[in-house]
């Protein structure tokens, strides 16, 4: 058996430079995300209604940053994942990654109200053509159909322009739609490559029929043009090496595998495309304790050796603590309390936080408290609680005003680091509201 | 009344799978080899003859406006004429005639298939890898790999011929008349008319088919009803109904029953439409004039109009049935909501 | 050998002034696979204490649901019980037929599964499903209840004639004041309010029904009755599930892992529950999980399993306050906590031993840091080291007193290091 030492794999460690060149070093932005899910239905299967599944959410990802979601089933945290990797499609809001959008609402309305709000007097003031009917033809080509009836309309709408004024709208418009193409398709292969997921069941993300080799060679092959048995086979052993397995690893079949190397396997395979955000949900939920340990540790390293960032999506409190920086507690599609590990967990502000914390079972006899136990279940997000979506189960619903009427609001807790906040609404008694509180979204 | 919306539904989507249904025999039968008009004319003819006989047909009109006129026809209820099995009538007719003596043996057939099969598949799956379960397993084996037709000969042997108990061929002792023509189906006809002895005597042409038949069927639903049986008896719902201190005959006809059901469901109407379709081989062997009979007879003598309206009527089964079945998986899981 | 167990299980007593309620001695349960012989549950031994919760922790595949399904026979084939065995209240249940062995499930020995989804049969209302408990095991219990109540329900009938045909006299005699008509009209209205439905076996049954449901806190218990499983929310189907395993006030519930399913929310909900019935009904509780924290919350006795045995045995307060295998330290210290914030955690090296061809002797020494070079060739027994502790280590053994600690080779320590 031979143990290849770590210093003889060659994982290029690149981007130091360019990540201290970036002003705030903030890799990944998400504004303003909104997923909702359609709920079809009725006779000829209409959109009926809609699942909100993230309602309104907002967050920055810096570089070598770990942010922890955490929330309980069904708050939508999975879904903030798949809708940063495109696989649902965003409702409303953006995505920037590095500066660049990377995602945005595809809805037809919105579309148009971004392109007329782009045509301002002047803009129309100034040009001409007919060749948009041409260049547009071109393009119509891969767009959707919405879209093309989009532009039939402004199509007419622009024909009773003269004809100087034309060419300038079209010349206009063609660069919009084809920036907006551009953002749209050039997602696949570049911004996949940069940001991987790794998920909770290793079971279902490993094809059972596929050899160690195979799964871990596949990225390489499709995203990084690798090809070439013995130089696949050379890349998968450095990334097995990276997550402690061994050669004697890369013929065998998943089966053959624990539930903690069958984890180690996936996140050599999210390795495999030298990602800078790796998106990991629930990674350790279905291991036993000890092994949940080894993972977050090789987690760990990886951060340090590979200049990752992680959005970390668990349900358990404990993990979170060991491994994230700041936490965004989620309750039904939005952000409750958001802060560093140290503010969340030494002054938790919001209910449902304090709540959590309480809720979970802990064995040493010192730190156990007073718990805190909400009544009733999460409700539907089909039709969510007017006003804050907690306030059913709230505990402390008493002490606020509005709580099933008012949207919450930004809070910002001082005495804490600058960044914690929770959404909750104003203490009936005027002066211990703003003690400490500080109202951002009034 | 979401079922009743649901039900309405499924047939307007049907509606596209008629059309193109018909559409495609239209064009598979006319690229089949052999000439109807040959059918219609004596053993010499003249030319013009020919093309009167074709004309009669309407087969000399440009292909397009056939099509559209056997479509406009169709959806009024007339679909043409048969030229081979009896000569002018319509095809309409010839259906209604056919038809019900399938659907007899298609009901009996499956109503025995699914009662037999379904016990035998829960007894073996009760007693997994003892004498009862191979031996059962070994019937199913033998019943899905023979062959219909050779089945069909040992038992026309045996009980025909050799111990000469039941008549071999046919659905009528010949001469025995026929019950005046009410409902289409020959035993109620009898029944209605009080012709009992006709009805016997129906019955009795009909066991050795049925036999025949019921046997392949009980095969294939005593495999799936074992298999699935086996499937849910692993389930987490049966060891708590055994925690729970649950007889193990409750613990399979009340727990393990209904769930194990669902799928041995879908086999069961699958097989209903095959025989409904017409056991062509089985209908042959005892020349009891079916639906699959004049099936092969149209096939046979390319006659368009015959073997669109079978095929036509084919897909019209196919598709109530598949109806019913998911109407029924509603009734039996309460999962399913339309 | 066989000498030395029986000395080991007999020496099993806690000391405790509650009653024994069940004992397992030296269970052991074998799945004859393909692949060869699994020793799921290699020779585990315990008891359970009236009032009381016993904690089972281990990790997956450790044996901890295989020792809860042996202990009701449970136990799905290719799984065998070997040998050992299980005294509820003086009777060995592994001699017991299969018709007497019923009678116990579900009405003595109750058990709740992890997955409330798949644990209730998806195609029967919850109402059919907690009312078969009913008719399981009290059925005499209520025809008994019906006798009376139809008792009852006939002395009011009478009563109403009574009144009535008192009314009808004094139509004639007169002898009645106005007051007093009016008391006799509202009595009969309020018996006739009360006899409007005529008790039946069903009534009762939806009636007890409904009461053990509303007693698991469940709203509107009622409507819950009607609902199919996939209609309810995890928590509500967990709280179904207890409810059917309460209802015949058993003296054993074994829970194997009730809240691993849920969400923390949820869960604390749960074991609160747990907790309160667990007082109310006097049950004794086998909780089976891989939770510490779960443990420490609910359990007064924890034991711990490694690879089919039980490796320590004591009282929770004195199991976290110092644990002595060296197994459960490495449990317990690879455990995220919110006061030791490491860079990095403490990890038990290597992973779980196949269970076809486990390690000879101790089966925890391939992992072990602590390791004597006596481990890997005779196997430790539970043994006494203080007051309600047991532990199954050499380290704690005098007899090894003088071995010498094992040195880990350096390849070897490498080679365990990665998986």
């Amino acid at each position: 058996m031979t143990i290849v030492e770590e210093q003889s794999i060659e994982i290029p460690k690149k981007r130091e430079k360019e990540a201290n060149s970036k002003r705030d070093n903030v890799i990944l932005r998400v504004e303003n995300m909104k997923t909702y899910y359609p709920i079809i239905g009725g006779f000829f299967k209409r959109r009926i209604g809609e699942v909100k599944a993230v309602d309104g959410v907002s967050f920055k990802l810096h570089r070598r940053e770990t942010i922890g979601l955490v929330g309980e089933s069904g708050c939508g945290k999975t879904t903030i994942a798949n809708t940063i990797l495109n696989l649902v499609p965003i409702t409303k809001g953006r995505v920037y990654y590095k500066g660049k959008v990377i995602l945005k609402s595809t809805e037809t309305k919105e579309v148009l109200k971004e392109i007329l709000s782009s045509i301002t007097f002047s803009t129309i003031m100034d040009s001409v053509s007919y060749f948009f009917i041409a260049k547009m033809k071109k393009l119509l080509e891969k767009l959707e159909i919405e879209l093309f009836h989009l532009f039939q309309k402004l199509k007419i709408i622009i024909s009773y322009f003269p004809e100087k004024i034309r060419e300038k709208i079209s010349n206009f418009l063609y660069r919009t739609a084809k920036r907006y193409f551009r953002s749209k398709s050039s997602f696949k292969n570049k911004i996949r490559r940069n940001i991987q997921m790794v998920f909770q069941d290793p079971d279902a993300s490993l094809n059972p029929r596929m050899k160690i080799v195979d799964i871990i060679g596949e990225p390489l092959k499709l995203l990084k043009n690798i090809t070439g048995r013995r130089k696949l086979r050379k890349r998968v052993l450095e990334l097995l090496n990276v997550v402690s397995l061994k050669r004697e690893h890369l013929d065998r079949y998943p089966h053959e595998f624990s539930g903690g190397q069958k984890q180690r396997i996936i996140i050599a395979r999210a390795l495999a495309c030298d990602p800078e955000i790796i998106i990991l949900d629930e990674p350790t939920s279905a291991l036993d304790v000890s092994v949940q340990a080894q993972i977050l540790n090789l987690l760990k390293n990886l951060q340090k050796r590979f200049d990752l960032s992680y959005i970390f999506i668990t349900h358990d409190l404990s993990v979170v603590h060991h491994i994230a920086d700041r936490i965004k507690v989620m309750y039904l599609g939005k952000f409750v309390e958001e802060g560093t590990v140290d503010d969340i967990f030494n002054n938790p502000s919001h209910p449902y936080t304090k709540a959590l914390l309480s809720a979970r079972p802990t064995f040493d006899p010192t730190l156990r408290r007073e718990r805190i136990i909400l009544e009733g279940d999460v409700p539907s997000p089909i039709n969510p609680p007017a006003g804050c979506p907690f306030n059913p189960r709230c505990q402390e619903k008493d002490k606020h005003i509005g709580c099933g009427i008012d949207e919450p609001r930004k809070i910002k807790i001082e005495g804490d680091s600058e960044e914690h906040f929770i959404f909750c609404l104003p203490f009936i008694e005027e002066k211990k509201s703003y003690k400490g509180w500080q109202f951002i979204s009034d | 009344m979401s079922m009743i919306k649901y039900i309405f539904r499924r047939i307007l989507a049907a509606l596209p799978v008629l059309f193109g249904v018909l559409t495609l025999t239209f064009i598979l039968s006319r690229l089949m080899p052999g000439d109807p008009v040959l059918a219609t004319l004596p053993e010499r003819f003249t030319t013009e003859q020919y093309l009167a006989a074709r004309e009669a047909l309407g087969l000399n009109e440009p292909l397009l406006n056939q099509y559209f006129d056997y479509l406009s026809r169709v959806f009024t209820g007339d679909w043409g004429q048969t030229y081979t099995i009896a000569k002018g009538r319509p095809v309409w007719d010839i259906i209604w005639l056919r038809f019900p003596r399938t659907f007899d043996i298609a009901i009996f057939s499956i109503i025995i298939a699914s009662i037999i099969g379904l016990k035998t598949g829960v007894i073996a799956a009760k007693h997994r890898n003892k004498f009862r379960d191979t031996f059962f397993r070994g019937l199913a084996l033998i019943g899905v790999s023979i062959p219909v037709f050779w089945l069909g000969l040992i038992l026309q042997f045996l009980f025909g011929y050799y111990f000469d108990i039941l008549p071999a061929v046919g659905y009528k002792t010949s001469g025995i008349g026929d019950p005046p023509v009410i409902t289409y189906l020959r035993l109620i006809d009898c029944f209605i008319s009080g012709q009992w002895y006709l009805a016997l005597d129906y019955l009795e042409h009909l066991i050795l088919p049925i036999f025949c038949l019921s046997f392949i069927t009980i095969a294939s639903i005593t495999r799936q009803a074992r298999s699935s049986m086996l499937e849910v008896l692993e389930q987490d719902y049966i060891r708590t109904a055994r925690a729970k201190g649950a007889k193990e005959k409750d613990v399979i006809n009340t727990h393990a029953r209904k769930n194990a059901l669902i799928p041995s469901v879908t086999i069961i109407g699958l097989n209903f439409g095959g025989l409904l379709a017409g056991a062509i081989l089985t209908e042959t062997t005892f020349n009891l004039h079916g639906l699959g009979d004049a099936l092969l007879v149209a096939i046979r003598y390319t006659d368009y109009w015959l073997l669109n309206g079978i095929v036509f009527l084919i897909t019209i089964i196919f598709i109530l049935i598949n109806l019913m079945l998911d109407v029924l998986y509603a009734f039996l899981d309460p999962r399913i909501r339309y | 050998m066989e000498d030395i167990e029986s000395r080991n299980i007999a020496n099993l007593e806690m000391e405790t002034d509650k009653k024994k309620i069940l004992e397992v001695k030296n269970l052991k349960t074998y799945f004859y696979t393909e692949e060869g012989v699994v020793k799921a549950v290699d020779g585990v031994s315990f008891n359970m204490y009236e009032d009381e919760v016993l904690g089972l922790v281990g990790e997956t595949g450790c044996g901890k649901s295989v020792t809860a399904l042996s202990i009701l026979q449970l136990v799905r084939a290719p799984g065998e019980i070997e040998e050992g065995e299980v005294i509820f209240k003086n009777v060995d249940l592994l001699t017991l037929k299969k018709k007497k062995m019923r009678d116990y499930r579900g009405k003595d020995i109750t058990m709740i599964f992890q997955d409330p989804l798949n644990s209730l049969n998806p195609v029967m209302t919850v109402g059919t499903q907690v009312k078969e408990v009913f008719e399981l095991h009290q059925r005499e219990e209520i025809y008994e209840l019906l006798d009376q109540k139809m008792l009852e329900w006939k002395n009011k009938q009478n009563r109403i004639k009574e009144l009535e045909k008192k009314l009808e006299d004094n139509e004639t005699n007169q002898r009645l004041t106005k007051e007093e008509i009016s008391d006799i009209k509202n009595e009969i209205e309020k018996l006739e309010e009360e006899t409007r439905d005529r008790p039946t076996y069903r009534s009762i049954l939806r009636e007890k029904s409904r009461k053990i449901l509303e007693e698991v806190g469940i709203p509107d218990p009622e409507e819950i009755l009607e609902r199919y499983p996939h209609e309810l929310s995890g928590g509500m189907r967990q709280r179904v599930m207890i409810s059917m395993a309460l209802s015949c006030n058993p003296s054993i519930l074994i829970a194997d892992e009730p809240t691993t399913a849920l969400d923390v929310t949820i869960q604390a909900q749960i074991l609160d529950l747990m907790k309160d019935l667990k007082n109310e009904y006097k049950t004794s509780v086998l909780m089976i999980t891989h939770d510490l924290g779960v443990i420490a919350e609910i359990c007064d006795r924890v034991a711990v399993m490694y690879s089919g045995n039980i490796v320590e045995y004591a009282t929770a307060t004195n199991l976290f306050k110092n644990p002595r295998h060296p197994y459960t330290k490495g449990l317990i210290s690879a455990i995220p906590t919110l006061d030791k914030k490491k860079k990095e955690l403490d990890t038990i090296r290597g992973s779980v031993p196949n269970l076809i061809y486990p390690p000879e002797g101790c089966r925890f020494h391939p992992r072990c840091d602590y390791r004597l070079e006596v481990c890997d060739k005779v196997r430790p027994l539970l043994t006494q080291i203080g007051e309600s502790y047991f532990v199954a280590c050499h380290l704690f053994d005098p007899q090894y007193k003088d071995s010498p600690k094992y040195e880990w080779g350096k390849e070897e320590l490498e080679r365990t290091r990665k998986i």
